[in-house]
């Protein structure tokens, strides 16, 4: 049996072996049995002995297999090796896609965090409410200053003036709430008159008693007199795009600049955007003149006397005063045709406890892109005593009659077609400004101690302009540098008319004489300023 | 380095500044639409009527020039020397403030 066995095996082994010899096994390029034996070998000792050959092929055959095996084992491992490297590669392209996908949440959620905060934002502290927040915090009494301050050379040539001249002047603004604020300007002006005392020249509440809806303001305290525009609106010297102020507003103005007393004002929307109506009206202690009660400049009511700067300074007297100011602006925004005012005026009272003052006066302004103009008239009434006898004096009595005008036109260069002035010409060329103002004074006469030249700002120091007839015509040339920074330089042309009185309190004297005033002198005054409003 | 220091002080400082502003601001959150679009429509007036009204009487200030408080009692000044109609006032006002 055992005998039987080893046959089968060998038989098989030999077949096996005789299988393989001739062929070749599939890996013959890598097996020693299968390599070609090179023409210069020594045959095997094999070779020529196949009983000797036998045991020896078997154990090489039993070699290659254990080899063979040897081989597909280390495959085997690599296999395996492979098949774990791509398990590992398989997790961590997974763990891959699972933190993508984490990231695109967390993104979409920061994406919708930041939307909601830019809503917040602009519900919140966007453009619209930031103010209203930053003035939540800061409370409701705030304070704001502004002012301006203006220094310039002024040549008189009859008056004999070239001298520097200096202004300046603050405003406080209190707000304590959104129905009351305090208004004042505190200035002094400086020239070789020396520097005057600086005082409050407005002080005044400004008093929404019905609210900020409803037409309706009050101003309570020392205020400009809104009779016309010119002191109100005009009278800043950043504001005035002259340098001196048109004669019947000027130094023998006909009209008090100032008032003490209380104002209702208003205005409403009659027809389209732009098209309002404004009021105002107000009462005070009454005009008063130089000589006054409490002033006494002059020793005696005389006519042509100068008007106070203020208004109720009088106060020992029963003098009144009650105004009206009224303004219609026809033109509707809509229609790109500039802005037009119309405007009517009337300051009536007592002065000297029972003696008339009566005025009144029509203006207009107009505005449209690079043109302005503006105008006025008024005259004015004051009733004299009535004196006879030893007690009449000259100028003493009758009616003081005045009246004054003025039309004023400028055009900004912006305006002239200007294509070949070059990019570093062209911008400055734009800031330029051209003006031109007619002005009058009629009155009876004048009061030669009332008369000076020396100039202070917004008076060029000429003497002509105190003559019953004084006539002026302004020059001017601006250079905006900024909305409310300009340079200004004026020509000014006096042309006084002859007639009327010279009335003159010479040393101590309690009466004055007069003096007709025949041919008058021309004169010549220029000015240049630089005025910084802030 | 003392720029750096001062740079973070005003960060802080403006970041304490808009929370004190927001806390108290009570306890609205911010306009409704209705709110929203009045304020839109306001500026957009108040952007017309800036350049004319200011110009009738003085060349028309910056609104960078002053802040939204000082705004507010500038323009309520300006209101009461030009007696502008309120709602003509509010849109100015409106205008100022936002085109800061």
């Amino acid at each position: 049996m055992r005998r039987t066995r080893k046959l089968v095996i060998v038989g098989t082994l030999a077949s096996i072996a005789l299988t393989l010899l001739p062929v070749g096994s599939p890996r013959a390029d890598e097996s020693s049995i299968s390599k070609p034996r090179a023409s210069g070998d020594p045959p095997s000792a094999s070779a020529g002995d196949p009983a000797a050959s036998k045991p020896s092929t078997y154990k090489r055959l039993l070699d290659e297999l254990e080899a063979e095996r040897k081989h597909v084992e280390e495959l085997e491992q690599e296999v395996k090796a492979l098949q774990s490297s791509n398990s590992q590669l398989q997790q961590t392209t997974t763990d891959l896609q699972t933190s993508d996908q984490r990231l695109a949440t967390q993104t979409s959620q920061f994406q919708k965090q930041m939307g909601d905060m830019q809503k917040t934002v602009n519900s919140q502290l966007g453009p619209f409410d930031f103010g209203d927040r930053i003035n939540a915090f800061l409370g409701t009494h705030t304070f704001t200053m502004v002012g301006d301050a203006s220094v310039g050379w002024y040549y008189d040539h009859q008056g004999g003036v070239n001298d520097p001249v200096l202004e300046f002047q603050v405003n406080p603004m209190f707000r304590l709430t959104d129905w009351i604020q305090f208004y004042g300007a505190f200035g002094a002006v400086v020239g070789p008159g020396g520097i005057s005392p600086m005082g409050p020249t407005l002080a005044n509440m400004q008093i929404f008693p019905l609210g900020q809806d409803a037409p309706l303001e009050l101003v309570a305290g020392l205020y400009d007199l809104p009779f016309g525009d010119f002191y109100e609106n005009q009278g800043p010297p950043w504001v005035n795009p002259l340098v001196t102020a048109p004669l019947m507003y000027g130094a023998e103005a006909i009209e008090p600049p100032a008032s003490l007393g209380l104002q209702a004002r208003g205005g409403i929307q009659w027809g389209g955007l732009g098209q309002d109506f404004d009021y105002t009206v107000w009462m005070d202690s009454g005009p008063s003149f130089q000589s006054s009660p409490g002033v006494n400049t002059l020793p005696a009511p005389v006519i042509g006397e100068a008007l106070n700067p203020l208004t109720g300074t009088n106060i020992d007297t029963n003098g009144r005063g009650y105004g009206g100011r009224f303004r219609l602006y026809p033109i509707p925004v809509e229609a790109e045709l500039g802005r037009l005012e119309l405007e009517a005026s009337t300051y009536n009272g007592k002065w000297l406890d029972s003696f008339w003052f009566n005025s009144w006066g029509l203006g207009y302004a107009y505005r449209v892109g690079p043109f302005r103009s503006r105008g006025e008239w008024a005259q004015t009434y004051r009733q004299m005593p009535s004196l006879t006898g030893a007690a009449a004096y000259p100028g003493c009595c009758g009616h003081d009659n005045r009246e004054g005008w003025y039309t004023m036109l400028g055009y900004a260069f912006w305006g002239i077609p200007h294509p070949y002035l070059g990019d570093w010409l062209e911008p400055r060329f734009n800031k330029f400004e051209a003006l031109v103002r007619y002005s009058g004074v009629n009155q009876t006469g004048v009061v030669a101690n009332d008369i000076t030249n020396v100039p202070i700002q917004g008076f060029n120091g000429s003497p002509s302009i105190f003559s019953p007839h004084a006539r002026e015509v302004a020059f001017g040339l601006d250079y905006w540098l900024q909305p409310s920074i300009v340079w200004q330089t004026e020509v000014d042309l006096e042309l006084p008319r002859s007639g009327g009185t010279l009335y003159n309190f010479k040393g101590s004297a309690t009466t004055p004489t007069a003096t007709g005033i025949g041919p008058t002198q021309n004169d010549v005054a220029v000015e240049t300023q630089i005025t910084v409003g802030f | 380095m003392m720029k750096s220091l001062i740079a973070k002080l005003g960060l802080v400082s403006f970041v304490l500044l808009g929370v004190a502003a927001g806390a108290n601001a009570g306890s609205q959150w911010g306009p409704t639409p209705e709110q929203q679009k009045r304020h839109l429509e306001l500026f957009h007036e108040g952007q017309l009527l800036w350049p004319i009204y200011c110009n009738h009487c003085h060349n028309a200030r910056n609104p960078a020039e002053f802040a939204p408080y000082q705004w507010d009692q500038i323009i309520m000044h300006m209101r009461t020397m030009e007696n502008l109609p309120p709602k003509d006032e509010a849109a100015i006002l409106e205008y100022l403030k936002t085109a800061r």
